[in-house]
């Protein structure tokens, strides 16, 4: 008769176990709650522009019950997020729900709201990780992309006020045309502060297939990844095993959509995941249980349809395809994205490249031999 | 053990079952728990179940008896280190 305690460092082990778990069984484990889509941010590049518009969102009630469905059906984490969460008056209430609901909690912002009343509040509140967004350390840089003017002084802030607090923060950035020369910046700055740094290198279009941004401030593969290179040196040098998941070819969702996770809207509706808002079907009318058997149906179908766009693809081993930007792009779950494809052949020749370089040196050294 | 004892739980904590395994968790952690994960075994899950604020101690030792096969005095020194622990956890009182 025992209780295992399982401290911070190898809770996360533990977690990914149970993860693992529901996935195998296809039950859902976490969830990204969208609590609203008003933001006071308007980011150069978020894909939450062009979102559906229902006439109202979700009321404190009503979430207090999409959150009884979710504890009914054995979630566990649930990363809220938005626009930006904390404008919602009712976030604390919220996030006092779902702690008493015993989830793990995590909360995406934009950090420009936390003050340190508000830092006190998330503290007391056992919430288990932050994610912030900082996507640059230059103050005219950041504040370009966030168009909000001295915004870089309060998310830095916020940034530290939560640190010094305990609480797990996470930043994270996108990499853009305007600050290619941040990332690495930026990681060094987390690792003085012993916190998590991800980097992501690709624009999403926005949800009503606008591309705009991702023309204007895309970076090529070659550029993503010198960045890559420089912001996580381990992963290059060989002092990280590198991942041996690799994607599957026979099915068209590799992520884990259908498995163990799912999205809501502001609206309720259960989601594929944040990217993609169809099909979507309402919690509280069809209930969180039918709701996820419909979206395991649908991913069922798509994953067996016979004429998979990508399976007999030749750059299939350079292509990071996802249905759900398919699905932005073109309207369609299975056809072939054109930005994938430019980024698969950059990939292609980068890698014809390195190893041409790799027999060239190989062949110096048999000279010299 | 002090058979007459009666404990309840602290309302301070709550437990979820996921994906068969059962996890208690605190809802206000200090500092030194932050972050930390308790989770139960099979026995201890039941033990927690029935720690309700009416039943003594003796009451939840019978109550474990009928319910596995294992001898009375080892029975006795586990749940007394279980309800140790948990206790060290402010998860009862």
């Amino acid at each position: 008769m025992t209780i295992q305690i399982t401290d911070r460092k190898e809770s996360k082990g533990f977690l990914k176990g149970i993860r693992k778990c529901a996935a195998e069984r296809r039950n859902p484990f976490s969830v990204m709650f969208e609590l609203t889509y008003e933001c006071n941010f308007d980011c150069i590049h978020c894909y939450v522009r062009g979102s559906r518009k229902e006439k109202r969102e979700l009321n404190t009630k009503e979430v207090f019950s999409v959150l009884d469905e979710l504890k009914k059906m054995g979630i566990f984490r649930i990363g809220f997020t938005g626009g930006e969460p904390l404008l919602r008056k009712d976030i604390f209430d919220i996030l006092d729900y779902a702690n008493k609901c015993g989830f793990k909690k995590g909360l995406l912002t934009n950090g420009y709201l936390i003050d340190e009343k508000i830092a006190d509040s998330l503290k007391n509140l056992n919430i288990d990780k932050v994610e912030i967004t900082l996507n640059a350390l230059n103050a005219a840089i950041f504040d370009k992309m966030t168009r909000v003017k001295s915004s870089f002084e309060k998310v830095k802030h916020a940034v530290e006020l939560l640190v010094e607090r305990g609480i797990q923060v996470k930043v994270k950035s996108t990499a853009t045309s305007l600050n290619k020369n941040e990332p690495v910046k930026i990681s060094q700055y987390a690792r003085a502060l012993d916190i998590p740094y991800n980097l992501d290198c690709e624009i999403m279009p926005c949800r009503d297939g606008c591309e705009a941004a991702v023309n204007e401030y895309s970076l090529s593969g070659r550029e993503t990844y010198e960045i890559r290179k420089k912001v996580y040196p381990e992963m290059f040098n060989g002092t990280r095993k590198k991942s041996k998941t690799k994607r599957r070819h026979d099915r068209m969702f590799n992520c884990g959509v259908g498995k163990n996770s799912f999205s809501i809207t502001p609206y309720g509706e259960m989601n594929l995941c944040l990217e993609i808002d169809h099909p979507r079907y309402n919690i509280l009318s069809k209930g969180a249980e039918a709701s996820w058997e419909a979206i395991k149906k649908k991913i069922d179908e798509l994953n067996n349809i016979s004429n998979f766009i990508c399976k007999d693809c030749d750059l299939l081993k350079y292509c990071g395809w996802c249905a759900g930007r398919s699905y932005i792009e073109t309207g369609s779950f299975n056809k072939c994205s054109e930005y994938f494809k430019k980024r698969a052949i950059e990939r292609r020749e980068m890698d014809y490249e390195q190893k041409k370089d790799s027999k060239k040196k190989l062949q110096c050294c048999n000279k010299g031999n | 053990m002090n058979k007459k004892k009666i404990l309840k739980k602290s309302s301070n904590v709550v437990t979820r079952e996921i994906e068969g395994a059962v996890i208690l968790l605190p809802l206000y952690k200090t500092s030194k728990e932050f972050s930390y994960i308790y989770t139960f075994n099979k026995t201890s899950s039941v033990a927690w179940d029935l720690i309700d604020g009416k039943r003594t101690l003796g009451d939840v030792k019978e109550e474990l008896l009928s319910k596995f096969e294992v001898g009375e005095e080892k029975l006795e020194k586990e749940l007394d280190e279980f309800i140790k622990d948990l206790v060290s956890i402010k998860a009862v009182a």
